[in-house]
């Protein structure tokens, strides 16, 4: 593979070369190219310093936001004003509907998922037993009820979805700690394997083999950081993890982290 | 065909006793090499030549005589660009390894300009690292980049650890940086600065000397609009892409790309031409 001067500054080489993004031909051949032509080569030196300077440069350094990382704080706001946003309108249909009503011993709507669903699966039964008059007023009634119902529904899904899914949510700090190895430890962790799924209502089983023979601390959290359990144990070591999720285990000799993993609970 | 013809020009040169002129392969060993850090995660200015901090230019001199020395001997066999790369990476590997090790000893001493450069360098991963988790670094008065700072100085100072290559000392780092930033830690951080420890000292003196060409590029990255600046650090300094740049924005991943495009096209003239310095 050869590169013309026209192809590696239609295609930025250099500087996806400097940014690692071309493939081992790609850059042999790039290499290649910049062994015998100066300009190319005074050009990466020159791209490479700027690199360099961007890296280093107070702007980094400075109070700045990126654009993921104000997304981030944005999207955990958006979601909890997503969900504050659905119980105001779960206790707006309460109130209109309780307004309108003319039955008596209704149920009124809860905001409870849980109770919500009770109520989905009574409803039909508690609206069949209060059943009206057959009137004008109280067929249109109905039909509201059975619309408020159906939308009752759907804003449970949606809650229950969301909830769901910042049960599963991965934390960047854990994550970070899963990528950065462990160099020059002997321990070898047997169990549980990274990202192993278990069943709900589970028991977990901790084993690794410290040739150091050293006392270590079995911590276990939750994603959101709330820790589940600590405590100095010797391995094996079984757990009983009942919640659904994702959770993240760290071995620590003293206050140092020795190893960091993670399982997830189905639903 | 011509590539191959220039090793081998450069080959056959050096078995008849002429050396061809250093400059092109110096520029290119210091590429190729620097790449090859980037890309092993190795610090390429955490070494140490002769019991002092070294040269950056000086290391690849000191890895072009040895390729020198091995072609005159023939202890290896350079046919190819792929040959003479693997055999400079290899001698460069050597000298590296060797050289953190008496960067290290530098480090158990106390050596103020051995521990600048860490902390040159640690500030920008750790900024990237805050940023990653919505934090900003904020001034360089990070308190938890300083603290975990400090403790790494006290724990090499006085266990006097010995890490194998520059990897190993980041990774140590990174795992003291995790646990400070624990929510019990933060509580009961003290304000207590690593500048307290080692004195203020300017990178350039550190280095390859000061070189006014960077010091005009920071000074244009500084008044850079806010869009041009933001496309340019998400960009170089946390490698995202420009289609997830774009969507952030909220711009067209075309229009993202002409900006970045124009920004840094200035920044590399500006760097390039030294009458066009302002300061």
């Amino acid at each position: 593979m050869d590169f013309s001067h026209d192809e590696i500054e239609k295609r930025n080489l250099i500087e996806e070369y400097l940014l690692g993004r071309l493939s081992e031909e790609e850059e042999t051949a790039l290499e290649e190219h910049l062994l015998q032509c100066e300009s190319c080569r005074d050009k990466c030196l020159q791209t490479e310093q700027v690199i360099n300077a961007l890296k280093s440069s107070q702007a980094a350094d400075k109070t700045f936001q990126t654009p993921s990382a104000a997304k981030r704080h944005i999207g955990w706001l958006a979601i909890s004003l997503r969900i504050a946003a659905v119980f105001v309108l779960v206790a707006g249909i309460a109130i209109l509907y309780n307004k309108t009503k003319d039955h008596p011993g209704e149920i009124a709507l809860q905001t409870n998922p849980v109770m919500v669903d009770t109520l989905n699966k009574t409803g039909d039964d508690t609206i069949k037993q209060n059943a009206p008059k057959e009137s004008r007023y109280e067929t249109s009634s109905q039909a509201r009820t059975a619309e408020a119902k159906n939308e009752n529904r759907d804003i449970t899904a949606r809650v229950k979805d969301e909830w769901i899914a910042a049960a599963y949510r991965p934390s960047p700090v854990f994550e970070q700690a899963i990528g950065n190895a462990v160099r020059g430890k002997a321990l070898k962790v047997i169990a549980p394997a990274d990202s192993a799924v278990f069943s709900n209502n589970t028991t977990v089983v901790f084993n690794w083999e410290n040739p150091e023979d050293k006392k270590m601390a079995l911590l276990v959290r939750k994603n959101t950081g709330k820790s589940v359990f600590k405590q100095v144990v010797l391995p094996p070591y079984a757990l009983d993890v009942e919640d659904p999720g994702l959770y993240y285990w760290q071995l620590l000799e003293g206050d140092q982290v020795v190893h960091t993993g993670k399982f997830l609970v189905n639903q | 065909m011509q590539q191959v013809d220039y090793i081998s020009d450069f080959v056959s040169a050096l078995s008849r006793g002429k050396y061809p002129p250093e400059k092109p392969i110096l520029e290119h060993m210091g590429i190729v090499i620097r790449q090859w850090c980037r890309k092993h995660k190795y610090e390429i200015t955490w070494f140490s030549l002769d019991g002092k901090i070294g040269d950056e230019n000086a290391l690849y001199h000191k890895i072009y005589r040895q390729l020198v020395d091995d072609i005159i001997s023939k202890v290896v066999k350079i046919g190819s660009y792929a040959d003479y790369k693997k055999h400079v990476v290899f001698i460069a590997e050597g000298l590296m390894r060797e050289g953190f090790l008496c960067f290290n000893g530098l480090l158990i001493d106390g050596c103020n300009s051995a521990w600048k450069r860490v902390e040159i360098m640690l500030r920008m991963y750790t900024t990237v690292w805050l940023n990653n988790r919505g934090v900003s670094f904020g001034n360089s008065d990070n308190v938890l980049h300083h603290q975990a700072l400090i403790t790494l100085y006290e724990k090499i100072s006085q266990k006097k650890l010995i890490f194998a290559d520059s990897c190993e000392l980041k990774s140590y780092y990174f795992r003291i940086l995790e646990n400070k930033s624990r929510e019990e830690h933060r509580k009961v951080l003290k304000s207590q600065r690593f500048t307290d420890i080692i004195p203020e000292l300017h990178d350039e003196d550190l280095l390859n000397g000061p070189d006014e060409r960077i010091a005009c590029v920071k000074e244009q990255i500084e008044r850079l609009d806010g869009m041009e600046k933001q496309i340019l650090l998400a960009y170089y300094v946390q490698e995202k892409k420009l289609a997830e740049i774009a969507g952030e924005l909220q711009i067209s991943a075309e229009n993202c790309r002409v900006i970045k495009h124009r920004a840094m096209r200035r920044l590399i003239n500006l760097f390039a031409d030294k009458k066009n310095c302002n300061h």
